[in-house]
């Protein structure tokens, strides 16, 4: 569903990402962790259209992201970060707008549904400038789950939800790869990738130092077997002393 | 060409203003501060519709605003031009907000339609500008209509020369743009310093209108603006006939930036998103830090800027050394601001000596001077709610905080505005009495105006939020806060000036009357103090309001 072949990206003197290549299959989910600077928000960036690769080839539902973007767009969403909404509009506004991105003339049941299930019904009619901080995450997955995509990119997505917000999105993620969603989940919280992802992809310094799934790169881990976690694995592909290689196949 | 959730997205924003607005006359509070606003827009408009209207109706007045429309639409749209092709990197015209970005750019919808999107927000502005600015300046109601649509048209030149600028930028190689604009500047330059050499040939004095027309007559002054008269012919239009034919070739001017601006093709989302992601971040800054800081650069040379650790003096000294600390290495603007003050300053007096202007001229631009100063540095340095809440933590009393927050800013600046009058009283040896009576004031002025400032924070603790569309509340509360500054401030002025009249009236000298005034100043500022300290001590970072 996501097809990432040779991506570099360069700034000036800086190559933020280098010769990446993975792919996400229907209904995986992939955690993409990596020290601050590691290339992670640039990668889902050029997966999301939003900057251009400098070498290399981004698809999404087989659409290329720079020959085609609005097909390829029309697929994905996007949860960056920090949750920016339009200040005065109210959250089923929010909902309103998105479906009128996507053209969806029928999106009442669907966008109640989602209010719903992230605990929202109460706050339709609230505007974005009186929503807390996870208030507003949960409004900006609802619109990005609203039209249904195909493939979906989070970047730190547990930001700011409180514990019961948290297992929504959890259960929302999982349901979503279950129905045939590739879902990429870039965090520093390595329980939440541990605990949601089927692979694995660690970036440092724009390079891949591991791809493939949670249990590969368990067994990768030298001296301790599958008990090991994965906070040891990071710190193992990490660590300026101990960076290993960088990977050069495909999961 | 115009994706429809575009046009959904404008009406819904609209809707979202008015419920704000609405909101707003729902709370007491709320209608007294949406109230005082709009009484003070109603306000501004009708002074403003007096003057044109009204008083511009007589002869000598109408004169005034004839001259100068002759005089300086040509000579402005000159400079803001070359203020464009010079200086803007068209950030402002191609600025995305950070909802913006983060709903449209990963959203199926092209970049020529986030373009016709900015562009035609920008028209509902022009279109309101417009409005405003016809109204003002159309001689007759006849004429209401090709004022309106010669305006519009002005305005979205600059805008689509704006917006070109961006675009040409985001195609060039950096160095190419840089050499560009400076080749351009060094044209420019030239030519206006040979304008100027002419202009200073013909005209001996300090009359504004005389020097404007001889530097838009002299050679270079003519070649420079020719292509800016033309505006000026089509805004000046007395009658339809007059006004097509130099309509007609600003339409075509327009319509070729436009076509060039979807030529270029050159919204860069990247570029796009950094703009925004850079810019939303100068506007919290701005928020928490005030302009200053907002403005800096932050690269590693500003490290190497230090001031000497000072004394402790009871805590007072390390509370400056922080604050001026900051100042110093957040600055480079507000130089350049205080720079180029300066050079408009010494122009003035250089041509004030020329005009051997009366005595009394060089106190009064001394003052309006001083007075620039005070205000600029003391708006531009945003209060913190979180610095204040680190300052109680330290193991410092009140009084030292109070004092250190207040002493580095104001000594500093009383010595350079002294530096001022200095230069000044050199300068006009006939008004130098007058000049340093006005340097005994600086410090205790300075240190009155920065501590009713600090005292109105400290009372109602206030933190600055992002202004949304439909709000006036925010607005009505900042007008009221500086209402109160203003209050207080008056009361002093008028204590100062009550106590030192007699003395004046007595003595005829300035020098009594300037010492009264200091020492009666003094006393004020030394008043001051207990207050600080007081709404200091009590200052909860809980209590803060959003403005």
């Amino acid at each position: 569903m996501i097809h990432v072949e040779g991506y570099e990206k360069a700034y000036r003197n800086t190559l933020a990402v280098q010769g990446l290549s993975f792919e996400i299959a229907p209904g995986s989910v992939l955690g993409l962790v990596g020290p601050n600077g590691a290339g992670k928000t640039t990668t889902m960036r050029a997966i999301a259209g939003i900057i251009s690769p400098t070498e290399g080839r981004l698809l999404v539902a087989g659409h290329d992201v720079v020959q085609d973007p609005i097909a390829a767009k029309s697929q994905l969403a996007f949860i960056p970060d920090e949750p920016q909404l339009f200040e005065v509009l109210t959250v089923w506004e929010h909902l309103e707008f998105t479906a009128s991105v996507y053209r969806m003339p029928d999106f009442a049941s669907e966008a109640e549904r989602l209010l719903e299930q992230f605990e929202l019904t109460e706050k339709r009619d609230t505007i974005a400038q009186e929503l807390s901080r996870g208030m507003r995450q949960k409004v900006a997955i609802c619109c990005a789950y609203l039209h249904n995509p195909r493939a979906i990119l989070f970047d730190e997505p547990l930001t700011g939800l409180d514990p019961r917000g948290i297992r929504t999105l959890k259960i929302s993620i999982r349901e979503r790869a279950a129905v045939g969603a590739a879902i990429m989940v870039s965090s520093h919280l390595l329980d939440l990738i541990e605990d949601l992802c089927s692979h694995l992809l660690i970036l440092n310094r724009g390079r891949s130092l591991f791809q493939g799934t949670i249990a590969e790169a368990k067994s990768k881990l030298e001296g301790a077997g599958s008990e090991a976690s994965l906070e040891e694995l990071f710190f193992q592909f990490t660590e300026p002393a101990t960076v290993a290689e960088p990977e050069s196949t495909s999961p | 060409m115009f994706h429809p959730a575009l046009f959904k997205l404008i009406g819904l924003l609209w809707r979202g203003s008015a419920r704000q607005f609405r909101n707003s006359l729902k709370t007491a509070r709320g209608l007294v501060m949406t109230g005082f606003i709009v009484s003070m827009i109603v306000y501004g408009i009708g002074s403003l519709y007096f003057v044109t209207h009204v008083a511009g109706k007589t002869p000598k007045i109408g004169g005034i605003f004839n001259d100068v429309q002759n005089d300086f639409l040509t000579l402005g749209l000159f400079v803001f031009t070359s203020g464009i092709l010079l200086f803007s990197t068209g950030e402002a015209t191609i600025f995305f907000t950070a909802s913006e970005a983060a709903f449209l750019f990963p959203a199926p919808i092209s970049r020529k339609q986030l373009v016709a999107y900015k562009l035609f927000n920008s028209l509902l502005g022009i279109m309101t500008v417009s409005l405003f600015f016809a109204c003002f300046s159309t001689p007759s109601f006849s004429m209401l209509v090709p004022r309106l649509v010669g305006t519009l048209m002005t305005i979205s030149f600059l805008q689509l020369l704006t917006m070109n600028v961006a675009f040409t930028r985001q195609l060039l190689e950096e160095k190419t743009s840089v050499l560009l604009r400076r080749s351009l500047g060094a044209v420019l330059a030239v030519a206006v310093l040979l304008a100027l050499f002419q202009t200073s040939t013909t005209v001996q004095d300090l009359d504004v209108l005389k020097l404007s027309k001889a530097f838009q007559s002299s050679f270079a002054g003519r070649w420079m603006l020719a292509p800016f008269q033309l505006f000026t012919l089509m805004l000046r239009a007395p009658d339809w006939t007059t006004f097509l034919p130099y309509g007609s070739l600003i339409l075509l001017l327009d319509l070729v930036l436009l076509t060039l601006v979807f030529r270029l093709d050159a919204l860069s989302l990247e570029s796009a998103m950094a703009t925004s992601e850079k810019l939303t971040a100068r506007l919290k800054m701005v928020q928490s830090k005030g302009v200053w800081q907002a403005l800096a650069r932050a690269n590693p040379s500003v490290a190497k800027r230090k001031i000497q650790q000072l004394p402790y003096w009871g805590g007072i000294g390390p509370v400056v050394w922080q604050k001026l600390t900051t100042t110093f290495r957040s600055s480079n603007k507000l130089f350049w601001l205080l720079a180029a003050a300066i050079a408009g300053a010494a122009t003035l007096v250089y041509f004030m000596s020329r005009a051997k202007s009366p005595p009394h001229v060089p106190p009064i631009v001394g003052s309006i001077g001083m007075a620039y100063m005070s205000l600029l540095i003391c708006l531009s340095i945003q209060n913190e709610i979180e610095r204040v809440g680190f300052l109680k933590s330290l193991p410092l009393s009140a009084m030292a905080v109070v004092l250190g927050e207040l002493l580095g800013f104001v000594v500093l600046l009383s010595v350079i505005q002294s530096l001022f009058i200095a230069i000044l009283a050199g300068c006009f040896p006939a008004a130098a009495t007058w000049l340093w009576c006005g340097a005994l004031l600086t410090f205790p002025l300075n240190f009155l105006l920065f501590g009713v400032d600090k005292l109105v924070f400290y009372i109602y603790p206030t933190r600055m939020a992002k202004g949304t569309p439909g709000d006036f509340q925010a607005a009505g509360k900042q007008m009221v806060f500086m209402m109160m500054k203003m209050l207080i401030l008056g009361g002093a002025a008028l204590i100062v000036g009550l106590a030192s009249l007699p003395g004046a009236l007595l003595f005829q000298s300035p020098v009594v009357a300037a010492a009264t005034a200091a020492i009666v100043l003094v006393i004020e500022c030394l008043v001051l103090v207990p207050f600080l300290i007081a709404a200091y001590d009590r200052f909860d970072p809980g209590m803060a309001i959003t403005a």
